[in-house]
């Protein structure tokens, strides 16, 4: 951004935009306003912030680059975050044993949507590893999209609730199937040469029980700090803030997954915290001036190539998602109670892709696709097209469901 | 056409519990009650699941019943199948007077179009109505009974008042009574005591009067302490917390049964105007203080606590409660009042020891769910 201003500016004001303070004030206002301005319209605000990244981004203006993104990391990993942590304590293991038939539904989204997303992209010409790799990456639902909306809707009840419960599964499964499927996409890389793969197997290994060990670290050293505090609000709101930055710094320096690790933070604050020392936070005002950052830098961060083969070939995909995600939940609806037409809805809730989730997971695996530009192309044009209609399918479903209550409802 | 009571078995009782839904979350209310309801449709034993006025309560009727036990044993069985049922849904169910902290500008009105119409009638107050009574119905010959026994039960609203006092939080906050519920009942226009009428054309009158000038359509207009209610042929008692527990609820309507059984049985009690006298008097007491409140004997000019004087008042029916079964029962509401102790003060210690509204909230829901005396509810396999 500064290199364009910098044309026209007089030397020292173009400056300013070095800071990433001032990059920060001036997002989040004029984030904002664009998010205002779609509520007007009954959209989700969320998408203001999205399209707003999307025009600023590599995509359309390039103003917004990588540098700048960079400068801005440790608001979007806090807000990243912030939601995941929020999102691990929707998932309530109590209610999965109780309510069996949601651990089949999230079984058969999680097989169907990667058995599905494989054969397209291998009749899209990618190879069986790679298929996997990426069909493995689908799987997830974008997990801050699904949490910022269901806050924002003030969502409650069955479909928003399965959503949630759902995303959370369908993440840590992609997360975990992605990494272990990252030893076999190099082994294929470096031509089948067996003496690379014990090195290979490592690094997966190391990430996903490093990420475990992380979650459950830092939730012990939360509890015992919560029961020493007490209940009071504004301890627990300090610590709880206090353990996620811990953690994504611990994250960054050990090269683990921030993803993995709050998740498990938050299943075990659920779960585990049987005294409940630690008191449900909301973090509110504090996490929606994050949020607008994370969703412009995440909307700067798509790729999205314009070209008609592209953009239908991504459609395909995002086809062949829907239907895997649709089928198995629709067919395990009437063993439950939430009836044929909201199944559908909680399919549609589940369709927002992450690209930062995307990218998180593509980045150790980046260099497999290297020669692959045209057919990477297709999957992150799905991703960002995703990225910008996901927030419109998780309001539509939660709306249809008559289960949104919020300011923006 | 003149208003009909439909006259009922004598003695007969029922009982309207309102409950809290609650998400597993954070313990605030969910707004679930229709999902609930879909559950709820077909029931495997007597009685009926409602909706109320707000997406966060739901309401538990049980059958017509004789007896104490016949009726508890009915409240558990719907309370257990609630309960199974709402398991699925990844919802609790609790007790108690008021939720401690929820926000009643986040309540959302019941679809309906009675409900729709109080929303627009009463504006803020549908909302704030989101408390949870206690109501017991028991069976009179006649009409005119009906009229006698509202009257005569008046005298003893206080201390139904004192005895289910479950409603010491409200809006996050300790409001220092032992009843907070009863607040939200007291800002509605016909609430409070019926007029002193003493026969049923009379009554009839007055409601044809008051039905003529509009000022309401229908005896659910009255949002009275104690009223009668024609078209189940019942007096219904309005002024009760749902208590923390199933055997509370049964307990009360039991005192109520036993209380009418000695009304009817000395026909030489007649109600007096001015028997009122210090009814809002003592009433307030027993919210504000709950069984250590101040009563006020109109009769003697004598003052004791209402725990005393439900004490005394028990003492004079343990007869009458052997003929009808209500003896333990009585025991237990007996012990409740000597030690001056309501499920307000149950509450009161359970925030004492958590420090956390939501702790309460969650406490409340595993009393609820727990307290039977068969504890079915949360270990029974889930069945559909």
């Amino acid at each position: 951004m500064q290199s364009v201003l910098a044309d026209w500016l007089p030397r020292g004001i173009a400056s300013v935009f070095d800071s990433p303070l001032i990059l920060f004030a001036t997002l989040l206002l004029v984030g904002y306003a664009c998010g205002e301005a779609l509520t007007r319209l009954r959209l989700p605000r969320m998408t203001g912030y999205i399209v707003l990244g999307l025009v600023l981004g590599d995509s359309v203006l390039g103003w917004l680059g990588p540098e700048q993104r960079e400068s801005l990391r440790l608001f979007v990993d806090v807000s990243l975050s912030l939601l995941l942590l929020e999102l691990g304590q929707r998932l309530d293991l109590q209610w999965m044993r109780r309510e069996r038939w949601l651990w089949m539904m999230a079984i058969g989204e999680i097989a169907f949507t990667w058995l599905l997303s494989f054969t397209a992209l291998t009749l899209f010409g990618f190879t069986h590893v790679e298929s996997a790799f990426l069909g493995a990456i689908v799987i997830a639902t974008s997990p801050a999209v699904v949490m910022y909306m269901a806050r924002a809707e003030a969502a409650d009840g069955q479909v928003s609730n399965r959503v949630l419960t759902l995303a959370t599964l369908n993440s840590l499964a992609a997360f975990a199937c992605a990494t272990a499927l990252q030893p076999f996409l190099h082994y294929e890389r470096a031509g089948g040469d067996l003496g690379e793969i014990a090195h290979m197997l490592w690094q997966p290994t190391y990430r996903l029980t490093g990420s475990l060990m992380l979650g459950i670290a830092v939730f012990l050293l939360f509890r015992f700090a919560a029961r020493w505090y007490g209940k009071p609000t504004v301890a627990q709101f300090v610590l709880a803030i206090g353990m996620v930055v811990l953690t994504v710094g611990i994250a960054h320096a050990l090269d683990l997954s921030v993803l993995c690790a709050m998740l498990v933070i938050g299943m075990l604050v659920k779960n585990a915290d049987r005294s409940r020392h630690i008191r449900h936070i909301d973090f509110g005002v504090t996490s929606e001036v994050l949020c607008v950052i994370l969703f412009i830098v995440a909307g700067a961060s798509a790729h999205f190539t314009g070209a008609p083969a592209i953009v239908s070939a991504a459609v395909v995909l995002i086809a062949a998602r829907f239907a895997a995600k649709l089928v198995p939940i629709v067919a395990i609806a009437p063993l439950t109670p939430l009836g044929l037409r909201r199944a559908g809805l909680v399919a549609l809730g589940l369709m927002p892709l992450s690209g930062f989730t995307a990218l998180v997971l593509l980045d150790p695996a980046a260099k497999a696709f290297e020669d692959n530009g045209r057919l990477i192309a297709v999957f992150l044009t799905a991703v960002a097209l995703l990225e910008i209609v996901g927030p419109l399918l998780v309001q539509f479903a939660f709306r249809r469901a008559r289960e949104s209550h919020g300011a923006d409802a | 056409m003149s208003l009909d009571f439909a006259a009922s078995r004598p003695l007969t009782l029922g009982v309207e519990l309102e409950l809290q839904c609650l998400n597993t979350r954070d313990y605030d209310l969910s707004t679930t009650a229709r999902d609930l309801l879909a559950q709820l449709a077909k029931l495997p034993c007597e009685g009926e699941v409602k909706p109320e006025i707000t997406q966060s309560m739901i309401e538990l009727n049980t059958g017509v019943h004789d007896r104490h036990d016949t009726l508890l044993a009915n409240l558990v069985a719907l309370r257990d199948v609630m309960v199974r049922k709402a398991e699925l849904l990844n919802v609790r169910i609790a007790g108690g007077g008021t939720h401690p902290f929820q926000m009643w500008s986040d309540r959302r009105i019941f679809e309906g179009e009675r409900y729709e119409m109080l929303w627009k009638k009463f504006g803020y107050l549908a909302k704030q109505f989101t408390v949870f009574g206690l109501h017991v119905h028991v069976g009179c010959a006649d009409g005119d009974e009906a009229v006698r026994l509202v009257h005569l039960m008046s005298e003893h609203v206080p201390a139904f008042v004192a005895l289910s006092a479950a409603s010491p939080f409200y809006q996050d906050q300790d409001t220092r009574f032992a009843s907070s519920r009863l607040t939200a009942i007291n800002a509605f226009p016909l609430s409070g005591t019926m007029p002193f009428v003493t026969t049923w054309s009379e009554f009839a009158s007055y409601y044809e009067d008051m039905k003529r000038i509009g000022v309401i359509e229908s005896m659910k207009d009255f949002y009275w302490d104690i009223r009668p209610k024609p078209e189940f042929g019942t007096i219904e008692l309005r002024v009760c917390d749902t208590p923390l527990t199933i055997e509370k609820a049964a307990a009360l309507a039991a005192y109520a049964q036993t209380l009418v059984h000695a009304m009817r049985t000395d026909r030489s009690l007649m109600p007096t105007e001015y028997a009122y006298a210090a009814y809002r008097h003592n009433r307030f007491n027993a919210a504000r203080y709950g069984l250590s409140g101040e009563w006020v004997d109109v009769k003697g000019g004598a003052t004791c606590d209402l725990g005393e004087m439900v004490c005394r008042t028990i003492d004079g029916l343990w007869k009458q409660a052997e003929e009808i079964g209500t003896t333990v029962p009585l025991q237990a509401l007996y012990r409740s009042a000597a030690a001056r102790r309501s499920d307000a003060d149950v509450l009161r210690a359970i925030y004492a020891e958590t420090q956390s509204f939501s702790d309460v909230a969650h406490r409340q829901a595993d009393i609820w769910e727990t307290s039977s005396a068969t504890g079915a509810a949360r270990r029974a396999p889930t069945a559909r």
